[in-house]
């Protein structure tokens, strides 16, 4: 069993801000990510890119390697590539590496799991050639390649980022199909006024004036995507207008927004809550990100999706109040102990970034019939590729509680172990009894990721 | 099937060898198997046990389990988790 003060989950801009406070109030860390590198998602690449002097990625992408690269850091100890498959008692996690299972055991948990896309259940989702934007980013941050003539489909800030970096790659977009539903603008534009002080929103603006003026095609108030194909995506269709239209395509880029990875928070004991307002499951923490559980903090998009900018702001706020509760750094000497006099600068700039995506979730809150299909034809579980007509006669029966659809029908019992359904289910059983308010998540179950028995028989740390 | 190209602008790099399905194919060093594969033109990843569909990579970032490919190192591994390196072999299906 390996002993620190602090283990951190994830090496994304959450967590590595706050094991680089942490180190530095000579607190013992171990961080640990299921990449092979630093950076998380939305900097994804950031210190192996070949992408330096190409200008695809803008100024806010390089910052993150102030992150990666910040002075204390040399004091954590860092493993990559390491799975977690098991928490224990909100402070010893089991994780996997280079083949080994191992326990480490710390006085505090912080957890920086970030987010995952969400998951866009239309007819033909699972045909080669459909993946989602994120996936797109990816490989344009990490193997330095575009997709030629792709459509870009859904809503959200990422999916009008991803595509003017396409087209700085000087890669060529077939279309934008944006389904932000009209009403949405209204509904944002009253919490408009206390974001315009935000550089992130005239950052926003440009870049959609600058797809705008391209050459790219884009249809707005867009409804009923399909991915169509046999063996491959060939084609994409939607209504806009009453009309249905249809372009061949055999690339196509699905964005919904993201959502929390609760999935960790969850097995550390941590409570839960359904969000109307971004349709997803988030995890309540305080501004410092002290979660139900004592020792367990969650920082980042992993409790609410707050973006990468308030994401650093938590990962310090929590390295802050974990100090104090520790009994070092600044914190401790003050008359107050539960006060680090930096806290109040962090407080406020994390205000100003909550403003901000205050006025992104409404904007961006995803059309239902967007992310959940009303053909009963259409798959929800891909791992068990179970249809919406599969799940219908089980949701009803289930008051909403996902364990009892995954018992029914092995809906989330697959190798994804419900990343890539439970919202969907949860919708489904919305639309079955609108009355359910609390969809119950699956309970995580150990392991956690998949895990073989020659790397379980690895496992020593048995007490 | 999907076409990628590269990023006329990136720096260049090193390259390794890997083998597909038994073919040798020489791929960017530094990138996953599922990106290298992709690249190559492999448009099905895997056939789905219960379906018996064709799946290729869906998500890019180890949550879907769409890329499930099997190396001579292990049995099923996600090949967007895997880096690509000398030697490596892979099958699909």
């Amino acid at each position: 069993m390996i002993d620190k003060d602090v283990i951190v989950i994830g090496a994304g801009p959450a967590g590595l801000a706050a094991a680089d406070a942490l180190a530095g109030s000579g607190l013992a860390v171990l961080m640990l990510d299921e990449q092979a590198a630093a950076g998380g998602q939305v900097y994804r690449g950031i210190d192996s890119s070949r992408l330096d002097s190409a200008g695809v990625l803008d100024q806010d992408y390089w910052t993150g390697r102030a992150l990666t690269q910040a002075p204390n850091l040399a004091r954590v100890e860092i493993a990559y590539q390491a799975k977690v498959w098991h928490i224990a008692d909100g402070n010893q996690v089991s994780y996997l590496q280079a083949g080994k299972a191992q326990t480490a055991r710390g006085k505090f948990l912080v957890i920086a799991t970030g987010a995952r896309e969400r998951p866009v259940a239309i007819p033909g989702w699972t045909l080669p050639g459909v993946m989602t934007a994120g996936a797109a980013q990816i490989m344009l941050k990490t193997a330095s390649v575009t997709a030629d003539d792709a459509v870009f489909a859904g809503s959200g800030p990422l999916l009008y980022l991803i595509a003017a970096q396409y087209l700085a790659a000087g890669a060529r977009i077939k279309a934008i199909l944006d389904t932000t539903p009209g009403a949405n603008y209204l509904r944002a534009a009253a919490s408009l006024l206390p974001c315009l002080g935000n550089r992130q929103l005239y950052k926003g603006i440009g870049m959609l004036t600058r797809l705008m003026r391209s050459e790219v095609p884009i249809h707005r108030g867009v409804t009923g995507i399909q991915a169509l194909g046999t063996s491959a995506l060939s084609q994409v269709s939607w209504t806009r207008g009453g009309k249905r239209r249809t372009l061949d395509g055999n690339a196509l880029f699905l964005h919904q927004g993201v959502v929390p990875n609760i999935e960790i928070p969850l097995a550390a004991g941590c409570d839960w809550v359904w969000s109307e307002a971004r349709l997803c499951w988030e995890i309540p923490v305080d501004a410092h990100g002290a979660s139900s559980v004592p020792t367990v903090f969650v920082v980042g998009d992993g409790a609410r999706i707050i973006g990468a900018k308030a994401a650093v702001l938590s990962g310090k706020l929590a390295a802050s109040r974990i100090a104090a509760l520790a009994g070092v750094g600044a914190a401790a000497a003050q008359s107050k102990p539960h006060h680090n006099p930096q806290d109040s600068a962090l407080l406020r700039l994390r205000k100003r970034e909550l403003r901000m995506r205050q006025f992104l979730d409404r904007l961006y809150r995803p059309d239902e019939a967007s992310i959940l299909s009303s053909d009963p034809q259409t798959v929800v579980c891909r791992c068990e590729n179970l249809r919406i007509q599969d799940l219908v006669a089980t949701v009803p029966d289930a008051g909403a509680d996902l364990n009892f659809v995954k018992s029914a029908s092995r809906c989330g019992m697959g190798p994804c172990q419900g990343r890539q359904c439970s919202h969907s289910t949860a919708l489904l059983a919305r639309r079955a009894d609108p009355a359910q308010h609390q969809p119950v998540p699956l309970r995580p179950r150990s392991p956690l990721a998949p895990l073989s028995l020659q790397e379980l028989a690895s496992y020593k740390d048995v007490s | 099937m999907m076409h990628l190209t590269p990023i006329a602008r990136a720096s260049g790099t090193g390259s390794v060898r890997i083998e597909v399905d038994g073919v040798s194919h020489q791929v960017d060093q530094g990138i996953s198997v599922a990106a290298a594969l992709l690249q190559l033109g492999c448009e099905t990843f895997r056939t789905h046990p219960v379906s018996q569909e064709r799946r290729a990579p869906y998500c890019m970032m180890g949550v879907c389990f769409e890329c499930l490919v099997t190396t001579d190192a292990d049995g099923q591994q996600r090949a967007c988790m895997l880096s690509v390196c000398d030697g490596l072999r892979v099958s699909t299906r």
